[in-house]
């Protein structure tokens, strides 16, 4: 019988050579002093997350730290010297040397042909984890001119004992600013399951992280949009101070998702009803909300709003324009969790409306005016959660002929295993298969211990370390789609392979991960003779939707 | 349309426009050499050849999904435009539509591969919209299991029904019919043509008894009537996924006999007539 030791979550150290000495003279930094390590379990003590989640990392000035847009899956702290982010009007890209996805060659790519056993899936070799590290920022490789970044960008400094990088790795989502060495620093890299340990059990590091995300996302969102453009360094300043930051929903919000999915009833406390008065402009930041108005006894969804989005301008504009008798025409809702800005009307009248070429056009009504069966494809895909898919496989079944060519293209280049089910919910001719959707906001990262589910930092792609992996299939049930699979694991002669300890079969988690080194793209699409499947967003679907 | 759709677009285009280019060149030079008494047939033959190859690619490139080869789209939509003028370049090579000796069954094999080609396009065409229409949607694999499982479901609600009830209506209906019916797909060619085939024969069994049954036994019998049109739509999708499958094995092995003797032709011309 094939037997090994179960992986265990810290069978893969962050920084395999941190010494003892390392991580007490980590603890000794004021930002963990004051940490009451007894309030951890005995199973993930203070000591052992700073022993296997972080690691120190040295920076000379103008190394790149994190570059916007990449997606990160840590959080760092300064140690020593300091660091600069990048305001405006931002590097780029092309001196920011991002990091590329290392690809197969072709003969590697054709090798598959004979090493991916199709007669004995999911084979590993008997050993225990070689200690490969899950996503992690690693940058360094980078160097800027920092007196031309001086010169040409707006940035602020921070110092020892600040932290930076929290929205990436607390939103599942892309480094929002390039962050340079503003000076020779060295910096503490907390793995993201590490954060959510300090989060969770101490108090102070739950403020601190809280703060930080909240006041680095609210400027920075604000920023970025093209209402706020305009306004100077201070006038944003004044925005931010009168913006509220509100939050409606959990960041684990699949497992009230599911728990609908399975009662079939769902529950939503609307964030604005239609017909109330106007209570401030809602910008939003992060998570989805749907805007809804009423038509007979029910809800029509009109659209669903992401991060960017804004709701209610259209009403303000009418106020502002001297009409007293305004109500809010639609409803807006969380769908599961969403993040917004709420900006009240002086900060409009002051700022924002002076500087309206034009009325905002109001594209809830345009929506509204559609045949009442048009949007039967938004709504189904609101109602599933499928918003949240970048890469979602939906497939054409008026062009799909069952060949499975896709499923075998798949186990081909997947170790004899497809990664997806050729099967999934139906609207219509489309269907959105068992496949990973390579989410928006991937919650099935929330829970993993060992961050072996991760973002590829170059593409954002959720892909899962094979190695790091310890099958305890937290991601597996968090997943709201049922995209990831628990397979057994067999050794090269078509045997299982046991924990040595339990006797039991040792599992990991498989999911698809887009080809993501494959050449040539996903061999799913590539295989299909009729064009039939797609990796799309639901944006995207509704537009093909209305062509086929 | 995005950029990369758009260029696919016009590589098929341009595709095309060399195919049919091809299959022109190739007609105008065999009535030039038949003009000037030269052996046209070598020429349009080796063409042919290549074209035949060209075909042939199409069942290896899908082994070699792993590789970086274009997607398997664009290589049907050039397996149907060179398969279009394949059919123009060998009348013009052979001439003779039904030769003799073994040329005869080479010829036979062309016909084979080309009609079953078309009926295969054809098919795949029309027979999807047609499984759209089907309420549920079924893995061909899962069939079998799906059928082992509705019927040791609709035993059992049979049986619990005769228990419950005490009246031998439904076990009877189930002994005499629809045991029947729920053993593996029936109704294979009429649910191809007709999709509610299995289904009506469903409802018109169930409905014979109706009448015979007490308040207690009607539960049980829409469940098994339910269960009857979802076995309706397993009939449908064995029948249609079958049909879509059924048609590569007369395809694939019609061509490999084909290119076999294709390669004892091309020795022979060269050893006799070259």
């Amino acid at each position: 019988m094939n037997t090994i030791l179960r992986p265990q979550r810290w069978d893969s150290p962050f920084d395999d050579e941190l010494g003892e000495e390392q991580v007490a003279s980590i603890l000794s930094l004021p930002a963990f002093l004051d940490i009451d390590s007894t309030r951890f379990p005995a199973q993930i003590p203070l000591a052992g997350i700073i022993a296997n989640d972080v690691r120190l990392v040295c920076f000379h000035r103008g190394d790149v730290v994190v570059r916007e847009g990449d997606y990160g899956n840590s959080a760092f702290l300064v140690v020593e010297g300091s660091v600069c982010v990048v305001l405006t009007p931002g590097i780029p890209a092309s001196v920011l040397g991002r990091t590329l996805t290392k690809r197969r060659g072709f003969f590697s790519a054709l090798a598959q042909l004979w090493k991916n056993r199709n007669d004995v899936p999911e084979v590993r070799h008997l050993k225990e984890s070689d200690g490969t590290k899950a996503g992690s920022a690693n940058a360094k490789a980078t160097r800027v001119d920092m007196e031309q970044v001086a010169a040409t960008q707006t940035t602020v400094q921070l110092e020892a004992g600040q932290i930076f990088g929290e929205i990436a790795a607390i939103a599942r989502s892309p480094r929002t600013a390039t962050i340079l060495a503003a000076a020779d620093a060295t910096l503490l890299e907390i793995r993201w399951q590490g954060l959510r340990e300090l989060r969770r059990y101490d108090t102070g590091w739950r403020e601190r992280i809280d703060t930080a995300y909240r006041a680095n996302a609210l400027k920075r969102h604000l920023m970025e949009d093209s209402l706020f453009a305009q306004l100077s360094a201070d006038e944003l300043d004044k925005v931010a101070a009168a913006t509220l930051f509100e939050t409606y929903g959990s960041l684990d919000w699949n497992v009230q998702f599911k728990r609908e999915q399975q009662s079939g009833t769902a529950k939503e406390t609307p964030i604005v009803t239609e017909g109330d008065y106007p209570d401030g402009l809602l910008m939003i930041r992060g998570g989805f909300a749907k805007v809804t108005r009423r038509i007979g006894y029910g809800e029509r969804v009109l659209t669903y709003l992401s991060a960017g989005s804004v709701f209610g301008l259209g009403e303000f504009y009418r106020i502002w324009k001297g009409d007293a008798d305004v109500a809010m025409r639609s409803s807006l809702s969380p769908l599961g969790y969403v993040d917004v800005l709420r900006v009240p009307y002086f900060v409009l009248e002051k700022y924002v409306f002076p500087h309206l070429a034009e009325e905002p056009e109001d594209h809830l009504q345009t929506a509204f005016d559609r045949p009442l069966t048009a949007d039967s494809l938004l709504k189904w895909a609101v109602d599933h959660r499928f918003i949240n898919g970048t890469k979602s496989m939906v497939i054409d079944l008026d062009r799909c002929v069952r060949c499975d060519d896709c499923v075998s293209a798949c186990a081909s280049t997947h170790g004899g295993n497809p990664r997806f089910v050729r099967h999934g919910k139906e609207h219509d001719h489309w269907m959105v298969a068992n496949a990973c959707m390579h989410c928006i906001d991937p919650v099935c990262m929330i829970g993993c211990p060992t961050g072996a589910i991760h973002r590829e930092e170059a593409t954002g792609m959720v892909v899962i370390n094979d190695e790091t992996c310890i099958g305890c299939q937290t991601c597996a049930n968090a997943c709201p789609y049922d995209n990831i699979r628990m397979v057994e694991i067999n050794s090269s002669d078509d045997t299982s392979i046991f924990d040595s300890e339990s006797g039991i079969p040792l599992m990991k988690a498989t999911k698809c991960d887009f080809c993501y080194d494959q050449p040539g793209g996903p061999a799913c699409v590539r295989a299909c003779a009729h064009d039939a499947i797609m990796r799309t967003s639901i944006v995207e679907l509704a537009q093909i939707a209305e062509v086929r | 349309m995005n950029k990369g759709n758009t260029l696919r677009v016009a590589l098929r285009a341009g595709f095309g426009v060399v195919a049919v280019g091809l299959a022109a060149a190739v007609v105008w030079l065999d009535q030039r050499q038949r003009l000037t008494l030269e052996r046209a047939e070598i020429d349009s033959g080796w063409i042919l050849l290549c074209a035949i190859i060209f075909l042939a690619l199409f069942n290896v490139r899908k082994k070699l999904s792993m590789i970086p080869a274009g997607r398997n789209s664009d290589w049907l939509a050039g397996h149907i435009g060179v398969g279009t003028i394949v059919v123009v370049i060998y009348a013009v090579h052979v001439r003779d539509p039904w030769p003799s000796g073994y040329e005869f069954v080479m010829a036979l094999l062309f016909y084979v591969v080309m009609l079953s080609g078309i009926c295969g396009y054809i098919l795949q065409r029309v027979l999807p919209r047609a499984m759209t229409n089907v309420r549920n949607e079924f893995i061909w694999e899962r069939i079998p299991l799906e059928l082992a499982t509705m019927r040791e479901e609709a035993e059992s609600l049979v049986m619990e029904c005769a228990r419950d009830t005490g009246s031998d209506v439904l076990p009877r209906l189930y002994r005499e019919d629809l045991e029947w019916f729920f053993r593996k797909p029936r109704f294979v060619f009429a649910s191809i043509l007709h999709a509610e085939a299995s289904s009506s024969w469903a409802r018109q069994r169930f409905g014979g008894v109706e009448s015979y049954l007490s308040a207690g036994e009607l539960d049980y019998f829409e469940r098994l009537r339910s269960m009857s049109y979802v076995k309706g739509d397993i009939d449908r999708a064995f029948a249609v996924q079958g049909l879509l499958k059924v048609w590569l094995l007369v395809h694939v092995p019609a061509t490999y006999a084909f290119l076999a003797l294709v390669v004892w032709h091309v020795i022979l011309i060269h050893v006799y007539l070259v």
